[in-house]
């Protein structure tokens, strides 16, 4: 009988009384498989359960900053020498006040950019990777370089000039260099974004506009009208006349 | 055929070599840059609080008890199977000892001289100068009976075959310590709580003070008023008549 019962269900000695049901020739049940719960206790089980509200984390679809922020928030900042002395290094970069440029980086191939670095550094240019985001984002608030935050977010290339150059050929030099995109930077104390940097590109040197200035300042000072008052009398009458019959004609 | 059949071994042939490699290699962009940067060292742990014992490595445990009762014959003497040595948690050795790592067992079972030796042997080889290693568990101690093949029921109890140390959920089976970390020691310890004939894991100290909290913290913020002790306590859903007394006592978790 027991033979025939095991071969009808092969599990039904879990839900009987096994001291009623053991006899020769039958295979041992497994002991170690956790017997299936009643529904009596599967529902007991539930109602005991513990109901905890956990801790909320914190959301993703704020900033960057503000996300690093709150998740700082539950992890204790275990204090790293090399951090700190990145750290440190970056301030001293920042306190320099030296001129940058901020461009986003691309996938690119390693002989591509030792190209381009070869390319910048005859021009007068380097090549910075070591600034992370992360770094200046830590030293950036309450210095002037507070309003760079929006362009420290994806893989960036800083370029600063090793010699005082002009960072006004470098919007050339990029479009040479597809992988680099023009962000935004600091240039000579004004922080400039890519359509005030594309401006600035196309203003002339600083020699010329010197020159204008000197030019317009001597016309201020009478240059003009000096020689036009010292010329010959004919001259002169001629063209205060000139000048009566333009006042006239506007003046109609 | 034969073409087809020379062709392809030729193919295989160069596709296994180097120069297959390095055509492979450079047709994958390569989308990393190189910079010269600083070499992330990352900071070594400090070991100054950690006392070596003077024996590292596992001692032998004995097949076979000394004798209990002296009597004329030192014959070893039969006991019942009873499960009440593997039911439950455990109350005591649940603990560790050197506060580095160890194996957990999670169910209650019974550990042979085989097991001990078997981890014994494989431990003490991978033990180096500066970790130790300690049994937490007793020799074997509890006779196992066994009737021979084909024999019939009854004809009084079958002598003894082998003995066995009985295990309880909760019982930690080993200690390892010293300069290691816990990859080391994972690599090491998850042949034991694989051997084991029921479930175990790997600890560490961290572990074990992470868990405590986590429950601390749930038994101190819990809304719901109708726990298992008391509601199994006073037969809320007429439940006593499908809970065990076990349940009782430890609140269905063992």
């Amino acid at each position: 009988m027991a033979a025939l019962v095991k071969r009808v269900s092969p599990g039904w000695h879990l839900y009987n009384n096994w001291n009623f049901t053991t006899a020769r020739f039958i295979q041992k049940g497994n002991f170690r498989r956790k017997k299936r719960t009643l529904t009596s206790q599967r529902v007991f089980l539930l109602a005991t359960e513990e109901i905890v509200i956990a801790p909320p984390k914190p959301p993703k679809d704020i900033s960057c900053t503000k996300y690093k922020a709150a998740s700082n928030m539950y992890k204790e900042e275990v204090p790293n020498p090399y951090f700190e002395f990145r750290n440190k290094l970056c301030k001293e970069f920042l306190e320099k006040d030296e001129s940058f440029l901020i461009c986003h980086r691309n996938p690119v191939t390693a002989s591509a950019v030792y190209d381009y670095r070869m390319k910048l550094k005859q021009k007068g240019f380097r090549l910075v990777f070591g600034m992370t985001n992360t770094l200046l984002r830590k030293n950036i608030p309450g210095t002037k370089f507070e309003a760079l935050a929006p362009y420290l977010v994806s893989h960036n290339v800083l370029i600063t000039s090793s010699n005082g150059s002009d960072f006004r050929s470098l919007p050339a030099l990029l479009r040479k260099m597809p992988e680099f995109i023009l962000l935004g930077g600091y240039v000579d104390g004004i922080l400039l974004s890519r359509d005030n940097l594309m401006k600035y590109s196309k203003l002339p040197d600083l020699d010329t506009c010197r020159s204008e200035t000197a030019g317009i300042l001597s016309l201020i000072a009478g240059g003009k009208t000096s020689s036009l008052i010292y010329s010959h009398a004919q001259t002169l009458g001629a063209n205060l006349k000139q000048y009566e019959k333009q006042i006239k004609e506007e003046s109609d | 055929m034969m073409s087809v059949t020379m062709s392809t071994k030729v193919y295989l042939n160069f596709y296994n070599t180097n120069a297959a490699w390095v055509i492979k290699s450079l047709s994958k962009p390569h989308s990393y840059v190189q910079s010269a940067a600083y070499m992330k060292i990352k900071v070594a742990p400090n070991y100054d609080d950690i006392e070596i014992p003077e024996k590292k490595k596992l001692r032998m445990m004995d097949k076979v008890p000394p004798p209990v009762l002296h009597t004329a014959s030192n014959l070893a003497v039969q006991q019942r199977s009873e499960a009440k040595y593997c039911r439950g948690p455990e109350p005591i050795h649940n603990k560790l000892n050197y506060g580095q790592y160890g194996v957990q067992a999670l169910d209650g079972g019974y550990l042979s001289h085989k097991h001990m030796d078997a981890w014994r042997l494989y431990i003490n080889s991978k033990l180096t100068n500066v970790m130790f290693a300690e049994w937490r568990i007793e020799p074997p101690w509890k006779p196992v009976t066994k009737k021979g093949t084909g024999k019939r029921m009854g004809k009084g109890k079958s002598s003894i075959s082998h003995y066995v140390t009985p295990v309880k959920a909760g019982r930690i089976l080993l200690e390892v310590g010293g300069e290691i970390e816990y990859k080391q020691v994972y690599k090491m310890l998850r042949h034991v709580a694989a051997q084991c004939p029921f479930d175990a894991r790997i600890i560490s100290a961290e572990i074990l003070q992470k868990e405590e909290e986590q429950k601390n913290w749930i038994a101190t913020n819990n809304l719901n008023p109708f726990s298992f002790r008391y509601c199994a306590r006073n037969n809320f859903l007429g439940i006593k008549k499908d809970l065990s007394p076990y349940d009782l006592k430890w609140s269905g978790k063992y």
